[in-house]
This record gives structure tokens, sequence and C-alpha cells, in this order.
């Protein structure tokens, strides 16, 4: 008999129509109830197995216009770390000029992923 | 003389004034605030830009790329600066505008109007009780805590399950408020299920359906709030009011159309309350056009940047002398709730892009375009509809032609 | 001829209740215990309204009161914490900011004194002024012999010199009361037939013309058919008559209040904020000090014009003589596009009176936007300024139809304040019976705000009366220099303007059309928070109701007085709180 390891609801986000997933985890595989289409098959794997999220923040910066520069991890990181990767991002400061996309720090709290600048930030 | 002069800056007026100067024409931009980028700015979270990029951004870089091209195309550009009159009833559009560097006058011969929408506040859904330091609109709370790194309070109640309360319940999570919940009238939320995933169950933030606010309480700043139960209409229940300790209620109530700013009479759409427009978004003043959430209020800015994108083929038809036929109404139904265009009536080749917001929520359902007399002149089938997503439809020129009015509807499928 | 006791204990006597009074010096004070709070009121009022009564302190007990256990310590300690600090030595000290405060301010002003205006609030009118509707009353209401009355008129006729000498805005609009088949509908069956329309068209016009002139209100019109709607064309179609009052005018109340406060200033006066007394030092019968929050403004005459406090005040003093009773009046606010449908401060007379609504209409702002109400409910909360859903009900079923095509869903905004009502329902301006310098100006509801020049005179004159002497002052300058708005200027002015200052070109409530100029000038005239500026600008007083611009002024006074974005007031409360994550910065 194959062993049930864990059973989950949760929503189907691949459409606006929003699917209530049941899912039961069967060995390294799930079993969905709820689903009207194919999606929701695979989107339950995802979010049983690796559920990710860009996690999106603003940090301290000097000499620019405004006093906060938004921020985001360069890549989605598994969501159980937001909470630890705006915590890292506590009391940092940087300062003007900064460029889209430049990392404003490397491997945040050791996700292997980078925090990256969302916008351009003059020197005021 | 520009040929066009875009008054608003966001996402839709700078898409708008991409296309036109990429077309040839000598634009101007005119916006309000001291940057370009608009609304977008504070919306630091991920999911934009899916359907303009085929990738997902956030609220600032998917700005950002609009910004940097209007730079780079040359167009002009005008911060801080306010709209203050309009004459838009010649072919020669004069724009009055109040800047720090004195009152300025623009001449146009097109205006494409973009200045989005404002929050709806307590006053318009008659919250009652006091009126103390520590109630806040959400938009106002996202720039005071994305811009500035202020938080409003630290025991939060947001009113609204639209997306708008879930984004800023996440933020506000995230940021370091000590407890928050949401209330709604509906028995659940509005928005979109990636943001009831992600914002809310995520975070395991509380959520209490078919609940309102009966009243503030509190006298220099807020102490808490009264809730009360509310049966499928939205009537109070008696009996199952309760208070809820908070020092701060976000007011997440859903967005207008900003017509108040428009400085000229145009038609306003009841059901819309944004202007009425024809299919290439040009409203009831010739060679006035709206685009984006002025013209109503779009679950995805992608959406909206693609009204102004189709504006600026109607800008240009103008300007080049295009010609019209007798406009054909299109009309919603008591399936659909309103529908934008409100009516076709340039001569062109192309299918005209529709967007409706149905006024059921239906599995299987059809969009039914239907003539006066009660035929099916075209249909679209879909999976599944509801009041809170906007449907998009693309209806051939073929089924305008020789009608007076189209009216849409939602039949089964 | 019955005793003033005999009189206060056959009243009493009505109520089933054991109520138990002593008479001092005409001021009745009462004792019990009564069920409900308005049982507190009605008793309150049956004994003011006996004649001989000068004051009721109503001591009665309903049952959810209590004793305000922590403000009373909160004084005690701030009394023995303060009593020794001196702030300054003065010649009068006027407690409370409101614009009798400050109307009284100004005129003392013009006299060689020193004189120290002191306010709990963070700003000037932030009580019951800053929620008045406005109107200056003509003076046909106020019933004869009350000092109401004589202070009304007279305050009304000040207003035009005193518009032009302090540069607020006051527009004689006039008021037009409407007689309808409703008006006397309670007394249908007393008038059969053609009787009612005869008393309505032609007799009730005339009792109300004559009420008026007899107070000595001029100018009175009665209207009749098509004229009435020459001057009001979106009045009922109903209206059978209408009496015409041209002296009714309308203001904004709050620029009243700080105009005066301003000139009062400007002429030497101290303004002190948030400064709020909590007790007096005494020297047998007459007060030495006052006691603050910021320590004692010694002085030899003190004025309690507290409003919704006074008699809080006035018992700090030893000269309690009177209980306020607070009146809530709810307010509903129109758009400025809903300014065409009303020219005049319109009413429609409903006999009997509705006690919750008596006195309100539909009242037009010299700012184009239009005011319903305001309500009358006794209220056991002085700061009771809450509004309900079914309030607002209220006042749209009952104003609707006076001007039945208003466009009522323009509604942008509702609020409430509370009048400082006394139980002899009449202004008490006259020296403390226990207190040797201590002049009470309490009582002030409605027509305060018409009354306001002439209470400051007549208060002048009773300070006179208790020995205080006036030199005029050589230098007084009645002028202040009004607050310019852009939304006011010709586009040639404000582009002259904003080429000498550019803030003048950046707009920050685009609803109102306030520029940054306009804010900056306000906290530059002592404005320090949200309120305080936006009363003073309309910063945020539009359509959008602040959503767009109350970050933007927070920017600018965070700028300005060099207080961080977390530390701004609001008006007492903080508008934000802290940072994010808890960060410091």
């Amino acid at each position: 008999m194959r062993q049930i390891l864990q059973t989950a609801e949760l929503l189907c986000t691949r459409c606006p129509r929003g699917c209530l997933l049941r899912v039961k985890v069967v060995e390294s595989r799930v079993a969905v109830e709820g689903n009207e289409c194919p999606v929701g098959e695979k989107h339950a794997a995802e979010e049983v197995f690796n559920p990710r999220r860009i996690v999106s923040t603003t940090v301290r910066i000097v000499g620019a216009r405004l006093p906060r520069l938004p921020v985001r991890t360069s890549e989605p990181v598994l969501k159980s770390r937001a909470i630890d990767i705006v915590a890292a991002l506590k009391n940092m400061v940087v300062e003007a000029p900064v460029k889209a996309g430049q990392i404003i720090l490397k491997n945040v709290a050791g996700t292997g992923v980078d925090i990256i600048a969302e916008r351009d930030m003059e020197r005021a | 003389m520009k040929d066009v002069a875009v008054v608003g800056g966001g996402p839709s007026g700078l898409a708008a004034a991409v296309r036109l100067a990429e077309k040839g024409f000598d634009v101007a931009v005119i916006e309000v605030m001291g940057e370009l980028g608009g609304m977008l700015e504070q919306c630091i979270h991920d999911g934009f830009g899916t359907k303009v990029f085929g990738e997902t951004l956030s609220g600032p870089e998917f700005a950002e790329r609009f910004v940097k091209k209007a730079y780079s195309l040359g167009i002009q550009v005008f911060l801080n600066t306010y709209v203050k009159q309009v004459k838009a009833g010649g072919r020669v559009k004069e724009i009055v505008a109040v800047s720090p560097s004195g009152v300025q006058r623009l001449e146009t011969r097109a205006i494409v109007y973009a200045i989005g929408c404002r929050e709806r506040n307590g006053f318009e859904i008659r919250l009652g009780g006091t009126r103390p330091a520590g109630v806040y609109t959400a938009g106002m709370v996202q720039r005071l805590v994305n811009l500035y790194g202020v938080l409003p309070g630290r025991r939060i109640l947001i009113m609204g399950g639209g997306d708008v309360g879930m984004i800023v319940a996440r933020h506000l999570q995230l940021e370091g408020a000590e407890s928050i919940l949401i209330v709604f009238p509906e028995a659940g939320f509005a928005g979109l299920p990636r943001n009831v995933q992600q914002c809310v169950l995520d975070f395991g933030i509380p959520f209490k359906p078919r609940t309102v606010v009966k009243r503030v309480i509190g006298k220099e700043r807020v102490e808490g709030v009264v809730l009360t139960r509310v049966d499928e209409k939205w009537n109070p229940i008696e009996g199952t009011e309760e208070f809820y300790a908070c020092d701060t209620v976000i007011l997440a109530l859903g967005l207008v159309p900003y017509t108040g700013e428009l400085k000229l009479g145009v038609r306003i759409d009841p059901a819309t309350r944004g202007p009425e427009v024809n299919e290439f978004f040009e409203t009831s003043v010739e060679g006035v056009f709206a685009v984006g959430n002025l013209v109503q209020v779009f679950d995805y800015v992608d959406d909206a940047v693609e009204t102004a994108c189709i504006a600026a083929r109607g800008v240009e038809k103008y300007l080049n002398g295009g010609l019209k036929t007798s406009p054909v109404r299109l009309a919603p139904s008591g399936k659909v709730r309103m529908i934008v265009p409100q009516r076709v009536e340039w001569v062109d080749e192309e299918n005209v892009v529709a967007f409706l917001r149905p006024a059921v929520e239906k599995s299987n359902a059809r969009i039914e375009l239907r003539s006066s007399g009660g035929k099916v002149l075209e249909r679209f089938f879909r999976r599944y509809v509801r009041p809170s997503t906007l449907e998009r439809i693309e209806v051939s020129r073929s089924v305008f032609s020789g009608q007076r009015e189209v009216e849409t509807d939602i039949a089964d499928g | 001829m019955f005793s003033l006791e005999s009189k206060v204990a056959s009243v009493l006597k009505k109520h089933p209740y054991n109520i138990s009074f002593r008479i001092r010096d005409n001021i009745v004070f009462l004792e019990g215990e009564v069920e409900s709070h308005s049982e507190w009121v009605e008793i309150g009022l049956s004994v003011g309204r006996i004649k001989g009564v000068e004051g009721v302190v109503n001591k009665i007990r309903w049952k959810g009161s209590g004793r305000e256990v922590e403000k009373e310590e909160w004084r005690r300690r701030v009394f023995e914490e303060k009593r020794s600090t001196v702030v300054g030595e003065y010649d009068v000290v006027i407690i409370g900011g409101g614009v009798v405060g400050a109307a009284l301010a100004r005129e003392l002003s013009k006299y060689e004194l020193k004189v120290a205006l002191i306010e709990k609030s963070t700003d000037i009118a932030a009580g019951t002024t800053k929620a008045n509707n406005g109107m200056i009353h003509a003076g046909v209401e106020p019933p004869r012999g009350t000092l109401k009355r004589r202070l009304n008129v007279k305050g009304n006729a000040m207003y035009g010199r005193l518009a032009e000498e302090l540069g607020f805005r006051f527009n004689r609009v006039g008021s037009l009361w409407l007689i309808t088949p409703r008006t006397l509908a309670a007394y249908r069956k007393y008038l059969p037939g053609p009787l009612y329309s005869l008393v309505l068209k032609h007799v009730l016009p005339l009792v109300v013309k004559i009420k008026g002139l007899i107070n000595g209100v001029r100018g009175i019109r009665v209207l009749k058919g098509s004229r009435i709607f020459e001057l009001e064309p979106f009045a009922t179609r109903d209206a059978v008559a209408a009496v015409f009052i041209p002296s009714t005018g309308v203001v904004d109340p709050y620029e009243v209040a700080v105009a005066l406060a301003e000139n009062a200033e400007a002429n030497g006066v101290e303004i002190h904020l948030a400064t709020e007394a909590v007790g007096f030092i005494k020297e047998n019968d007459a007060v030495k000090g006052v006691v603050t929050n910021k320590g004692v403004f010694l002085c030899r005459y003190v004025v309690n014009s507290a409003g919704l406090y006074a008699d809080e005040v006035a018992a700090l003093a030893g000269a309690e003589e009177y209980t306020i009773h607070p009146r809530k009046g709810v307010l509903l606010v129109f758009h400025r596009d809903t300014g065409v449908f009303t020219r005049h401060c319109l009413a429609e007379i409903i006999l009997p009176q509705d006690p919750y609504t008596k006195g309100g209409g539909i009242n037009p702002t010299v700012h184009g936007n239009v005011l319903w109400g305001p309500t009358a409910v006794e209220v056991p909360d002085k700061e009771d300024t809450s509004v309900s859903r079914e309030e607002i009900e209220l006042v749209l079923n009952k104003y609707s139809p006076i001007i039945p095509g208003f466009p009522s869903d323009r509604l942008i905004r509702f609020f409430a304040g509370v009048r400082a009502a006394t139980f002899t329902e009449d202004f008490v301006i006259r020296p403390a019976k226990w207190v040797r310098n201590l002049l009470h100006v309490a009582g002030i509801q409605s027509p305060g705000l018409a009354a306001s020049p002439a209470i400051a005179e007549y208060a002048l004159e009773k300070l006179r009366e208790m020995g205080l002497r006036l030199r005029p002052k050589a230098g007084f300058n009645p002028r202040r220099r009004p607050m310019v708005a852009a939304a006011s200027m010709s586009l040639e002015e404000l582009d002259e303007k904003t080429r000498m200052n550019p803030a003048w070109g950046r707009i920050v409530c685009t609803c109102e059309f306030v520029s940054e100029a306009e804010v900056l000038e306000a906290v530059r005239r002592g404005a320090k928070t949200l309120d305080a500026v936006k009363r003073r600008t309309r910063a945020g007083m539009g359509e959008c109701q602040g959503s767009f611009c109350t970050l933007e002024i927070a920017l600018i006074l965070s700028r300005e007085t060099g207080l961080p974005l977390n530390q701004l007031l609001k008006e007492e409360g903080r508008l934000f709180n802290g940072h994010v994550r808890g960060e410091h910065v």
C-alpha cells in the first residue's frame, strides 16, 4: 500500500478561475482533485515540491531623490524564506546612484539568490 | 504646435506617447508628479508584463521600459505640471498647464488623456464612526511604505478583499505589522487567485468574509472598529457586532476613473464611470482620446497599455483625416455590467478589441453579441467568467455593419 | 410670588426620581440618580427654563455615567509638576481658542494689555468652531429676552467690516425659509379646508416677519409664487410662500477664527497652543495664576471661553455655575459642482420643530460646496463626533424635499461637531459669582459664530466693569494679510507669482487646486499638523478627500518642521507610525 505523505489544499493561480486543488502527496507524486484542467496538476506538483516566489521589498538609499530603493530577489526563492530575506535587509543602506538590475546583496540569507534593484535611482 | 499632447505619464500615457513617437509624431507628455511611471512606482511586487513583454516584472521595472523608451525617442516631458484648462472644441486644441516654471500654453492637434483612477474613500461607502488619524486608502499606504519606508500603524485592519487589499496586506506583513485582518462583504476574495495564494494564504493572514466595518472608534488615533457580519445583500445581521482592536484602518474599496480631473465636457458612462469612447478610445470630443484606467479600471496594466496602443492607431487615423461612419452603439445587458468601447464608428479593417465585465459568475459561458433584433452576430466561448475578471474579446468588423446597436450578453455555453 | 426654591421643587416633582437640589446665588445644583442620559438632559433643561435660574450645575448621575478619574488624576499630577514653573505674567489670560476666544483676544489686542490665549489643541478653532456650518444668522430665531438675540443681530452687522479688515471670505447670501404644505401638516386638523392654505400663505410668513422685526432684523420680505423661484430656481415647487432674510451670511468658520487669532497675535497677544489648563492658583476669591501643562500663566483677569470644557474649567477655578450638555450636529458636505443648486441659506419651516434637526437646512459655503444639516442630538460624550449611516440618511431624507433635483450622490464628506450648550440655553457672559477676576464666556451655542464679534465687545465691556483698565494701543493694526489661494487667482496672476516663487506652480492638491506655496505659507503662519494645513489651504477637501495629497503635504510638513514623517500629527494623533521592520533612521 502506498503511503500518503501529506495532504494540502491550495488555489490554482494559473488562470482567474482559481480552482481549489485538494492535493495528496503520494510518494514523489501528487494526486489532485478539484482541478478543471490539466494545468492544475502541474501547478499542484510545483506548489507542493517547490513553491517559489519573487520577494519584493525596499532598502534605505542615501543621496537619492527618494529615501527607499525598491529591490527584489533576482529569481523566485522558496516561499518559506520570504521573512528571512526581508529580515536580512533590515538597516541596510545603499548609496545612489543605482541602476535597475544592479546587485544590491549577493546570496541573500544563504538562499543562493541575489537582491537586485528594481529601478534606476539617480544621485539627487 | 504639437501633434499630440498626452496628459498623464503613467504606463498608459507613456505607452500611447511611445507608440505615437515611433510613428513619427511630435509628442509631449504632461505629468503632475515629479517623475514618470505613475502608480507603478509604488507597486514594487512582481506580476506585471506577462501579456506585453511575456515575462513577469515588478511595477517599477515595467514602467522603466516605457520611461527609457520615451526619453530615447526624444518625447518632450513636462514634469510637476498640472493641466488646468483645456480648449478642445476645434482642430487646434489648447492646453493651459501650471508648473514651477509658470503657466504655459501648449497647442496641439490631438490630446490623449491617461490620468488613471483614484481610490474610493470611506465617505463614499458612508463609513461610520469617528474620523481620527489612522484611516488611509490602500494606495496611500503602498506609497508610504514603498517609497518612504514608513508604516501607517502596527495593528492593521484592511477593508476590501480585492487585489489591492491583498497586496498591501502582504507588504505590511513583510514590513513589520503586528497584526492584520482583512474584512470583505463578499463570501470570498474578489481578486486574482494568484494574489489570494501568494499574499494571503502564504502568510496565513486572517480573513473575515461577509464582514464590514460598522464604525471606526477612536478620538485622536484609531483605537478599534466595530465589525458586523452581513448577508448576501450586504445588509448587516443584527447581533453580530464585535469590537476589533487596531490602530489602523486601510480602505481597499476599489478604484474609480479620475474623471473629476477632466477639464472638458466629455460624456461619462455611468457604468464604467469613465468617459464614453469609440473603438479607438476617442471620447465624445473629437480628437480627444482617453486610455488606461481613466476609461475603466483594468485588472492588468497590460490591458491598460493595450488600450493606449489602440488609441495610438486612432490618433494616427484622426491626424491623417480618417473617416467615420454613423456610430454603432455597443451596449451591455443584464449579464454584462459594462463594456468598452461604447460605440464603433471608424472606417477600418481591423477587429475591434472590447473589454467587458460580467455581471454573473458562470462556467462554460458564451459571450454573445446580438443585433437589436436578437440575432447572434458573434460568440466567444469562455471556460469560466466572473464579475471580478474583465473579459477581452476581439470582434470582427463585419459584426457592426448595418447595425445601430449591438448588445452583449452572456449565455450558457 | 414663589421663591426660586419652590419653583425648582415643583419642577423636579414632575420627574419620577428623587432629585435633591440646593441654590446659591440663583445657581441650582442638582444631585441624584436617573436611568438615562436623556433624562439627565431633560431634568437639567426643565430647571434651566425656570425664570430666575441663572445656571444649572447638573450633578445627577445616570446609568453608565462615570467620573473621568484618569483625567482628574492627570490634572492633579500636572498641577503639582508645573505649579512653580512660571511662563509669564499677564493682564488677561483667555482659556480656549475657539472663535470666541480668538475674537476676544483680538478685541483685547486693541489696548495696552499683556494678553495670553491658551488652547489645549494643536490649532486654533479645533473644537466646536471647526465643525460649524459657517452660517452668519440674521437673528430671527433667538427668543426674546435672551442675550443670544441681542448679540446675534449686532454680531451679524459687524461681519462686513470684520471680513474686510481681516481678509476672510464673507458672502451675505441671505436666507430663504420656505413654507410648503408640509410646514403645518401637524396642525392640519385644526385648519380645515381653505383655512390651511390661507394660514400657510398669509399668516405664517407674516408671523415670522414680525418676529424678525421685533428682534431687530431688517429687510425681511415675504415672497409668494414665482418670486420665490426667481431667487432660488431649484427650490421645491411646493413652496407657497417664503420668508427672505437678506442679512444672513456665510463664512468659513475656521478662516474667521484663524484670522482673528493671527491679527491678535500680530498686535501682541501671545498664543499658546497645546496648552491645557489643569488648575488655578488662587488667593482668597481671586485667581492668581492658571496652571497648565506648560507652566503657570500668572494673571490679573481670566476669561473662561473653553467651550465644551467651560464647565470643567469653571469648576477648577471654584466658579462652577453651569454644566455643559453636549449637543452633536452632523453635517454633510457636497461637491463644489453642486453649488449651482442653491444661492441662499435654504430651509423649510416645519412646525413643530423636529428636535433632532431643528435649525438645520441647506447652506452654500464660501468655497462653492453645499452643506446639509446640522442635526441636534444630545450626547453624553463631549468628543462624540461620530457619524452613523442612520444619521446621514436622516439628513438626506429631511432636506431632499427642499431641492428635489439636488444630486445627493455628490456627497463627498460628512462630519459632526458638538455644541457647548448650557441648561439655561443662552450665552453665559458674566463675571463669576464667587471668583472676583474670572469672566465666563460660556454656553456659546448657535448663533455663536454670528454673534462672536459682538460677544467679544460685550465681554470686553464686562472686563472693564470688573476693573480692567483699557488704554487704547496706538499701534493697533486692524488689518491682516489674507491667505492667498491659487484657486482664486487669474492665470496671469498665478504665472506672475510662479515666476517669483516656483512653489506657486507646484500643485499639491489637484482636486482643490492648492499649490505648495500655500502649504508653505500655512506652515509659516503656524500650522503644525495636517489638519491645520488643510483648514488653511483646503488641501484634501475635494473629491478624493486627501487620498493623493495627504502624503505630499506630510512630506512638506516634515521638511519644513524638521519632524520625521512618523512623528507628524493629523490633529492630536500620530498621522503615521514607525518605520518598516522597526528600522532606525
